[in-house]
This record gives C-alpha cells, sequence and structure tokens, in this order.
C-alpha cells in the first residue's frame, strides 16, 4: 500500500516538472497584438533580459495573475481602446519598457442548428437545438447563450417563436411536413458574457 | 560639426528614453496557434525563469535570425513545431502551430469594409489591409489605382493613390440612402512579388 502511494506520488511529481518545464518559455508573435474587448484573455508574459520580478500596469484593464510558476495572466480590457501594458520594476518606480495592444470585439459567433452551419442544407430534420460557436481564430472563450428566436418557413407569413436554444415541438412539426427544397429562416438574439444582444439572420435548405 | 554632435546627441537621448525600442517584454497567447505558408511569421522567444540563453528548433519550417527574433517559414502545409532548449539541451517549451493559407487583403473605405453601410459618407481614405483578427499584423498595402462603379458597372470616377477625389466625395455625398457602389482598387502586393493586384469592396449608403 505505502509502496503504492510512494509510486503514485513519484508519478504526480514527475508530470507536475514535465508539465511545469513545458511551460518555461514564451513563445510569442509581437505582431500579433490583440486583445478582446470585455473578455478573460488568457497570455502567458516573459522577459527576454532574465528580469523575473517585474510588475504589470495598463490603464482601462484588469490583469490577474493566475499562475505565478508560469507567468500566466489573464488580461480583460474594460473599454474598446488600444491598450498599454507597462512593466515596470518590483519597486514600481520605473518603467522597463512597455507594449501596445489592439482591443477588438468578439467577432459574430457561428450558429449552429444541430450540425448544421448558417447557409446548408439541413441534413438532419430532427435537430431542434441552436449551438454558438465562435470561429476558431479566437483565442479567448466566452460565455454565450441564445436569449431567443424567431423562424419562419419559405414565403409562410406564420411565425414561430421562442426562448432559449430549443426550437419549439409546433417549428420542428412544420419542418418535419416541408417539402424538400424550402427554406426555413431564423433570426436568433444571443447574449455574449451576460451583457447585449446580438441579433443574426440565417437560412437553412430543407 | 557641432550640429552633427548635437543630433547625435538628440539621437541618442531619444533611444535612451524611449524604452519600447529595447522592449524586452514578450507576451504569448497559450491558445493562439497559427502561422501563415509564405509569410514571414515573426516570432521572439523569453524564458520566465530568468534564463537568456535560449535556443530554438523548428520542424516543418526554416528558421532564419532577423534582428531580436526568428523568422519562421513553414516548408509545407504540415504542422510546425518550435522546441526551445537552454544551454544544457533542456527542453523548455514545445508548441505546434497550424499552417494557413495567406487571407487575401481586403479594401477599406474609411474603417468600413465589403458589404457595410457606410456611415461616414465623407470617409476619404481607402486602404487595403488583412483581417485585423488575423495574426498577421498590421500590414498595410500600397494602393495604385482605383474606380467607382454605381448600377450595373457603370464607371463614374476614378483616380490614383490612396485618397478618394473631391468629384468621388460628391457623388458619394449626394447619392441616395440605400444605393450602393463598388470601389475596385489595384494595389501593390509585396507577398506576391510585388505583382499588382485587384480587391473590390461593395458600400452600402
Amino acid at each position: 500500500m505505502i509502496q503504492k502511494f510512494l509510486i503514485i506520488s513519484i508519478t504526480l511529481s514527475v508530470s507536475n516538472l514535465a508539465f511545469a518545464q513545458s511551460d518555461q518559455v514564451v513563445i510569442a508573435q509581437p505582431d500579433y497584438n490583440i486583445l478582446y474587448a470585455g473578455c478573460a484573455n488568457t497570455v502567458q508574459v516573459g522577459r527576454k533580459d532574465g528580469i523575473t520580478d517585474f510588475v504589470l500596469q495598463a490603464e482601462g484593464m484588469d490583469i490577474q495573475l493566475q499562475d505565478p510558476v508560469s507567468s500566466i495572466y489573464i488580461f480583460t480590457p474594460r473599454g474598446k481602446d488600444r491598450i498599454s501594458l507597462y512593466f515596470l520594476n518590483n519597486t514600481q518606480t520605473d518603467t522597463l519598457d512597455f507594449k501596445e495592444f489592439r482591443v477588438l470585439p468578439l467577432p459574430p459567433a457561428e450558429i449552429y442548428l444541430g450540425d448544421a452551419k448558417n447557409g446548408e442544407i439541413l441534413t438532419n430534420r430532427t435537430a431542434s437545438v441552436l449551438s454558438l460557436k465562435l470561429p476558431a481564430f479566437v483565442t479567448v472563450n466566452a460565455n454565450m447563450t441564445i436569449a431567443d428566436w424567431s423562424a419562419s418557413l419559405d414565403d409562410d407569413k406564420k411565425l414561430f417563436y421562442g426562448e432559449g436554444q430549443q426550437l419549439s415541438v409546433e417549428l420542428m412539426e412544420k419542418i418535419k411536413n416541408a417539402p424538400k427544397g424550402a427554406v426555413l429562416h431564423l433570426e436568433v438574439a444571443y447574449k455574449t458574457n451576460g451583457k447585449g444582444i446580438k441579433r443574426q439572420k440565417l437560412t437553412f435548405t430543407l | 560639426m557641432k550640429l552633427n554632435s548635437f543630433k547625435i546627441f538628440l539621437i541618442g537621448s531619444w533611444l535612451l528614453l524611449s524604452p519600447n525600442l529595447f522592449a524586452q517584454g514578450l507576451v504569448e497567447y497559450p491558445n493562439h496557434d497559427r502561422i501563415y505558408k509564405g509569410f514571414n511569421n515573426y516570432f521572439e522567444f523569453a524564458s520566465v525563469n530568468g534564463d537568456t540563453l535560449l535556443f530554438v528548433n523548428a520542424s516543418n519550417a526554416t528558421l532564419t535570425k532577423k534582428g531580436k527574433g526568428y523568422i519562421v517559414l513553414p516548408t509545407g502545409n504540415k504542422n510546425v513545431q518550435l522546441t526551445i532548449t537552454n544551454s544544457n539541451k533542456d527542453t523548455l517549451a514545445t508548441k505546434v502551430f497550424r499552417v494557413f493559407a495567406v487571407p487575401q487583403p481586403e479594401l477599406y473605405l474609411g474603417n468600413i469594409k465589403n458589404g457595410e453601410k457606410l456611415i461616414d459618407r465623407m470617409s476619404t481614405q481607402l486602404k487595403v489591409l488583412y483581417d485585423p483578427y488575423s495574426a498577421l499584423g498590421n500590414v498595410a498595402f500600397a494602393i495604385k489605382s482605383w474606380e467607382i462603379y454605381v448600377g450595373e458597372n457603370v464607371k463614374v470616377c476614378k483616380g490614383t493613390g490612396e485618397e478618394l477625389t473631391e468629384e468621388a466625395i460628391e457623388m458619394i455625398r449626394v447619392a441616395k440612402d440605400g444605393e450602393r457602389f463598388k470601389i475596385v482598387c489595384n494595389y501593390v502586393n509585396f507577398m506576391n512579388d510585388s505583382r499588382t493586384q485587384s480587391v473590390s469592396a461593395v458600400f452600402i449608403l
């Protein structure tokens, strides 16, 4: 039992060491200087001159040190202006240097109905759940939720409404019985990090 | 001679007082893993534990020293792996990058791009830029000439350089709400042997 415990402990220590070692260098593309407004941007910060005892400061941005060993920070810009990040010495009396960031809004979410994306053919007519994804190039996570939706089929003037990500039974019945080639029009409203409503119009061919 | 010495003094002082010129602080986005084929992807490296002597190795890419960093040029479409070691040859970090084709630059009038509503009708500056969300940086292309079309491809104005002419601005100013016009720009694509290429965008009034 003790032997087992020792083996597990050693294995955990070695894996922790390996994990820590793999995070000891900042691999930076200085031209890539984007921060997403209002989002928690995870970054790793280091200095070429070997100074490890530095303080970061920026106006208009919250800075949180998440992992002191790997020097991982969370940058959350509050506004939409450019941000200057200042490196100060440990007594905060001297500025070592600074780096500029562009602050961009999150791009529009990609909205799916089942596995189908806007503009695609809805091969699975029983798909009833809407979902949101950020484009693959976005480096942050955001909590996106669908507030409400409205839908119609082709020229039918009847509108269907609902809240949340689930389409209504009534609309699903309509989709199920629609002729091949009919077009489902959806307008979806969603929130990002609990704030602001964005709307997108989508079409799916049945 | 005195003036030259003074100039040298001024430049020296300016350099000393400009910390950003000697910026040593680096920031990495751990979730960002994109580099571009046929593009000089510029990298710099810094240890977080005080090591100042780092060595870089790349698979599926060539490395060329440039300034304080390296240009990483993918040799194909395969993922590129960068490995950083210290003087004891301990591996300190590895990171895998996915290789993408360089996107086509986009045409902007002011800050408005293709398909968008031109809110400020007095916008005069044309810009050909990469998608601001890409890792390609603030790369701007030189515009040689432009033409404006309305309706069924009827050319109404043309000019050179990045500024619209007064005639073009007036045409946009008096146009009806909801009208669309297209601008076609010829620009120098230094990413493609400095060939002249064209890009177009439709703007809604």
